[in-house]
């Protein structure tokens, strides 16, 4: 499986992305479906509290970012929500593409965790995961059933409406 | 919370999204981006 490492994206890094981005979707459909996720990322790199911030799921080996996400942070820093999840052009052709379906499945199963696992070490009280489509809700509930199946050092995970919240067990 | 233990909610719920048809699978990267084109177009036309 491919590794990746969730990181906060940085003025420097969103040049980057945009640039490769560019090229893998083409002039005029960055322009048209991208841009506007670059410019919400230029105003929004500093996480504050109860507003949004960008993180990039970056490819361990290649250094490749595979996906930009929106993230909150609130309760000042207890709780971390992650709102959407814009993967690469790459990514675009899953349809038609046997190895990019592999791909796809890796990426996202690598953000959810990350975003746990990463949150349960930085000290937040509270993981929450919002399923903005019902494929994302579909995924959401086999995570809810994986993650409860086993030990999890008392951190248990709950599907409330459209949120998938990790929590330690009450 | 161990690594082997976030390792195997990985590995596992990517085992389990592979059921997932191609179709779903586009429209789950998909739907983002189509939602914020949607956005911009309201923001346009306002």
């Amino acid at each position: 499986m491919t590794d990746y490492h969730l990181r906060p994206m940085t003025a420097g890094r969103l040049f980057d992305v945009a640039a490769d981005w560019r090229t893998l979707a083409g002039e005029d459909e960055f322009t048209v479906e991208l841009a506007a996720v670059f410019d919400w990322c230029a105003t929004h790199l500093t996480p504050t509290e109860n507003d949004a911030h960008a993180m990039e799921l970056v490819d361990d080996d290649t250094g490749v970012t595979g996906a930009i996400l929106e993230v909150i942070t609130a309760r000042r820093g207890r709780l971390s929500k992650m709102l959407k999840i814009y993967a690469s052009p790459h990514f675009w052709t899953v349809d038609r593409d046997p190895l990019i379906k592999r791909e796809v499945v890796e990426l996202y199963a690598a953000a959810f965790v990350l975003m746990i696992a990463d949150g349960i070490s930085s000290g937040v009280d509270e993981i929450k995961i919002y399923g903005r489509t019902s494929q994302m809700l579909d995924i959401l509930s086999s995570l809810e059933t994986i993650w409860n199946s086993g030990d999890r050092s008392g951190w248990s995970a709950t599907l409330a409406g459209r949120w998938l919240s990790i929590a330690p067990k009450a | 919370m161990t690594n082997a233990s976030i390792e195997a909610v990985r590995v596992k719920l990517a085992d389990e999204m592979l059921s997932m048809t191609d179709e779903q699978l586009h429209e789950l990267v998909m739907s983002p981006w189509a939602e914020l084109r949607a956005q911009s177009r309201v923001l346009v036309s306002a």
